[in-house]
């Protein structure tokens, strides 16, 4: 098993620890419901150290990421990080989502799944023969950290310093020098929908961080809130919305540049895809209150016939209801539709809704 | 009306466990309000175990339960938790507060967040059911493994 550099800053501060993706991690420090509260209304902290980070340099970086990425990299600036794109499999099923860093213009970092490590890393490998790349590997030399919420910027910047106010959405700086010592990568982003930025840094730069946010009275959220946090967003989970056999168009995930020239693994069929269309959508289901969970698995009916399934449910503290994501046979791909969720024996009334959830950003 | 005592409060670790009731080795509590009439309700313990309670089904009110027997679940975000019978008898009634604020178990597991009234066949079943220092061994049991 592999677990957070953290373990023991974690324990020390009474989180419950778990498995995630193979990964010991904080799953939470006593109350899931009121992290992911905190995180919408001022302020938390949040060891993501468990992401993949998979550096890939050389001459021929930029042609190889084309080829493997959905999305068109080549006019990615230094100090931006591409929207969501994916690895596809040459049916256009998903082998990871991730992010695209551009570092220099010939160094790149991708920040994927944890679940998807090792076959990313094998997948990486394998495609590049035919190129000049470097592919390393620094997720388990390094640490990553998120500081996520609407009062983020006002603490990063008392943290970091004023370099950091200007940083927009997916920007980032390199090699910032603060009082923890060297800060390799520092953006703003976060799987939250609010405010925030992820920090990459050597591990004991990391655990000094830590220490400075917790005794600066900002809380830690662990990766339950994490989770109901991004279903708030609609934002998908590989594992759950996304895997080999579901491709973006169901997912409505669009993360693929709709005219990117060169040929990339899973174009053909992803235009395939878009040309015959859909068998099934995804959608939000928002529960009536009072309502039992919907869990990953439950079918979704009108009357007695199935016309989906449930992939991650969760309860918003915030809209103080269930909430549910689900994939709809593309017939009854209605936005409003009225349905009910089968579990056990029990029905639970939902609504079919496009999320996000709640407004944000 | 018997007068109410302060019951004696024991800790094991993190964990609450008051003198004044029983436990069952899944985790329910069991107190004598008067006569047959008993409450019922999760531990302290278990409403750590599951955390933020989000979700309290309903259950029939003035159906008769077994011992053994499910009376209703408690969902938290990340798991759902059963609630069995501890004792032979008919379900009174269903604390109805936990239907707007499923939370009152985490707040108050012993108190507040009571889940069921029930009559009970006979009441001296109570006295094979375990006291503090029994469900304390269930406890530790678990935490071993």
């Amino acid at each position: 098993m592999r677990k957070t550099p953290f373990l023991d800053f974690h324990k020390e501060i009474n989180a419950s620890i778990g498995e995630f993706s193979g990964w010991t991690m904080p799953i939470d420090y006593g109350d899931m419901l009121q992290e992911a509260l905190i995180t919408r209304k001022s302020v938390t902290f949040f060891d993501i150290s468990h992401l993949s980070r998979i550096v890939v340099s050389g001459k021929d970086a930029l042609n190889f990421l084309q080829r493997l990425v959905a999305r068109d990299i080549k006019k990615l600036s230094v100090g931006k990080i591409s929207g969501p794109t994916a690895f596809l499999n040459q049916n256009a099923g998903f082998k990871d989502d991730v992010m695209v860093y551009r570092l220099t213009d010939l160094v790149f970092l991708i920040v994927g799944n944890a679940i998807n490590h090792d076959k990313i890393v094998d997948w990486l490998n394998y495609n590049s023969s035919n190129y000049n790349v470097d592919i390393k590997d620094i997720t388990f030399d390094t640490a990553m950290l998120a500081l996520q919420g609407p009062q983020s910027t006002e603490k990063i910047k008392k943290k970091i310093g004023e370099k950091i106010k200007n940083l927009s959405p997916l920007n980032f700086l390199t090699n910032i020098k603060t009082k923890y010592g060297e800060i390799k990568l520092i953006s703003y982003s976060g799987w939250t929908g609010e405010a925030g930025y992820e920090i990459i840094c050597d591990i004991d730069v990391g655990e000094k961080i830590l220490r400075d946010l917790y005794q600066e009275k900002i809380l830690p959220a662990g990766l339950g809130a994490r989770d109901i946090l991004r279903i708030e967003m609609g934002y998908n989970l590989y594992g759950n919305e996304i895997n080999e056999n579901i491709n973006p168009i169901e997912a409505k995930y669009w993360i693929f540049s709709w005219k990117k020239e060169e040929d990339y693994i899973g174009k053909k069929a992803l235009f395939n895809i878009l040309k015959n269309g859909v068998e099934k959508v995804k959608y939000g289901l928002l529960v009536k209150k009072g309502s039992p969970l919907p869990r990953k698995g439950m079918k979704i009916y009108i009357e007695d016939k199935e016309i989906g399934f449930i992939t991650s449910g969760t309860f918003s503290p915030l809209l103080k209801t269930p909430i549910a994501l689900g994939y709809i046979n593309s017939k009854h791909s209605i936005l409003g539709l009225k349905v009910k969720i089968f579990k056990g024996n029990k029905e639970i009334d939902a609504k079919l809704v496009e999320p996000p959830f709640i407004k944000r950003l | 009306m018997t007068a109410i005592k302060m019951s004696e409060r024991i800790q094991y670790k993190n964990y609450i466990l008051l003198k004044d009731r029983r436990y069952q080795d899944t985790h329910e509590w069991i107190k004598i309000i008067e006569g047959n009439k008993v409450r019922v309700g999760i531990t302290d313990y278990a409403q750590k175990k599951l955390k933020s309670i989000v979700y309290v089904d309903t259950p029939e009110v003035g159906k008769d339960i077994e011992k053994g027997e499910l009376i209703t679940t408690v969902e938290s975000v990340k798991a759902v938790g059963e609630v069995i019978s501890p004792v032979n008898g008919k379900i009174l009634s269903f604390n109805e507060k936990l239907e707007d604020d499923p939370s009152l178990i985490n707040n108050d597991p012993y108190g507040e967040g009571w889940i069921v009234e029930v009559e009970v066949t006979n009441p001296s079943e109570l006295d094979n059911l375990l006291d503090v220092e029994g469900y304390i061994e269930v406890i530790k049991k678990e935490e071993e493994e």
